[in-house]
């Protein structure tokens, strides 16, 4: 008590703030405190670490065993892709799991939040081999898929090519950084240009510094494919599920 | 897929939110060179052009979330050396492959194929021995193949050839492998048996 009033005779603007200190905290008022903070974090998606559970979708050992950590040939590493690296075996460029873990769950964990603000998703891929599976797992999550040739403009032109008012992509998803000639895929700059954010599968050979949530794994095997696209519709589905849910509370 | 029509159905989603002919605010930067979509978008809101409202869907979640390295276009390169990936033994690999080369197929699908494939079980026999072995390398080298042999592999030496076949040509003008009285016996039954029936 004497030392507030100490405080409370040099600096008299603070003394409203300090008045709450005056007495011991009350355990009524606390509890309350501690009731609201609990209920945020059940409603209110942005202050739960990890509100759709995006966690428990995989671990460590799915990623191995389906080949994630298998990258192309020393020749061909990209040098931004060097931190990801665990190390080169015979060659071979080898990613570190331990690093795509975190990687990962963030960008199911935002996907899962676009999904849930009822966001438009859009996955991108020109790899032959898994345009069907992409087109089919963005059929099945209710969201877009592109697996053609781009058109230049189609984001940076749009209101032209596709008339004014024409609603953009809220996320951008790339199972395949790359085009059919090894560049980097047109989209990957125009999202940035068009402030889209992106979440990309990087691998060895790709560049990951203008995919928002980059994502260090092999993009090349069918099992490494399926694993992502099973991971990333049940990320939106969940989203939109819970967007359904809150809203039929409300109601 | 008609990406026209995609996006045009798009038009019809209600978001709540007006977006007047000319304004698409999100494309009001389109510089890729400096900072991050986010850092452009919340310096736009800062500066006054853009308000929250008006801000994209994405704004709130990545303020929360942020990605773990910001994505900028340009970035600094990691100078340290990548590490070879290396185990102690990728020496006995490297010896047998050497002396015995590759003769056997492997499943890359299935896992549990390692464990079976000769490399591997020579490697493991070889530490094993490894521990209680007094000789040189070359001996110790020598008695894994034999203990796997005994197990049942059977390990050639890389160009050995394997055993001779009878399809060989230079073989045909060898021996037959029935005895000439067993033969003569043959033919003698045969013939007379044949000749009993014309009659």
């Amino acid at each position: 008590m004497a030392q507030l009033k100490l405080f409370s005779r040099l600096r008299p603007q603070r003394l409203c703030s300090l008045c709450s200190f005056s007495s011991s905290p009350d355990p009524v008022v606390l509890q309350q405190a501690a009731a609201v903070a609990v209920d945020k974090k059940q409603t209110d998606p942005l202050s739960h670490p990890d509100f759709f559970g995006v966690k428990e979708l995989f671990t460590l050992k799915d990623l191995f065993d389906a080949r994630v950590h298998l990258g192309h040939k020393d020749g061909l590493l990209d040098p931004y892709m060097k931190k990801y690296l665990f190390g080169i075996r015979q060659r071979q460029c080898i990613l570190d799991l331990d690093k795509t873990v975190p990687h990962l769950r963030s960008a199911l964990n935002f996907a899962a939040h676009v999904a849930y603000r009822d966001g438009i998703i859009l996955m991108i891929n020109r790899t032959p081999q898994f345009c069907h599976l992409v087109e089919k797992t963005a059929e099945e999550c209710g969201e877009y898929a592109h697996t053609r040739d781009w058109q230049g403009g189609c984001f940076t032109n749009a209101w032209i090519q596709f008339g004014p008012g024409t609603r953009l992509p809220d996320l951008v998803i790339f199972f395949h950084t790359l085009n059919t000639v090894f560049q980097e895929h047109t989209a990957v700059r125009d999202s940035a240009k068009m402030n889209i954010p992106t979440i990309g599968i990087v691998d060895s050979n790709c560049n990951p510094n203008l995919i928002t949530y980059p994502v260090p794994g092999n993009d090349d095997t069918q099992s490494a494919m399926q694993l992502y696209c099973r991971l990333f519709k049940t990320a939106i589905l969940r989203g939109k599920d819970k967007r359904k849910e809150m809203e039929g509370k409300t109601d | 897929m008609i990406i026209a029509l995609l996006y045009k159905n798009l038009l019809n989603k209600n978001t709540g939110k007006k977006t007047t002919a000319g304004s698409d605010m999100s494309s009001l930067s389109r510089v890729i060179k400096y900072g991050t979509i986010y850092t452009r978008i919340r310096d736009l809101m800062r500066a006054g052009v853009m308000k929250k409202e008006d801000g994209p869907l994405w704004y709130d979640t990545i303020e929360a979330f942020p990605p773990i390295e910001p994505p900028t276009l340009e970035r600094e390169i990691p100078s340290e050396p990548i590490t070879e990936i290396l185990y102690p033994e990728d020496v006995i690999r490297a010896k047998f492959y050497n002396h015995y080369g590759t003769f056997y197929t492997c499943d890359l699908e299935n896992q549990s194929s390692v464990a079976k494939s000769p490399c591997h079980r020579f490697i493991t026999r070889y530490q094993e021995l490894e521990k209680t072995w007094t000789g040189s390398e070359t001996e110790l080298f020598e008695a894994t193949a034999v203990a796997l042999n005994q197990e049942g592999l059977q390990l050639r030496k890389k160009g050995e050839k394997r055993g001779e076949k009878v399809r060989n040509v230079d073989k045909m003008d060898a021996e037959p492998s029935i005895s000439k009285d067993a033969m003569a016996n043959l033919l003698k039954t045969t013939l007379t048996d044949s000749s009993t029936k014309e009659t």
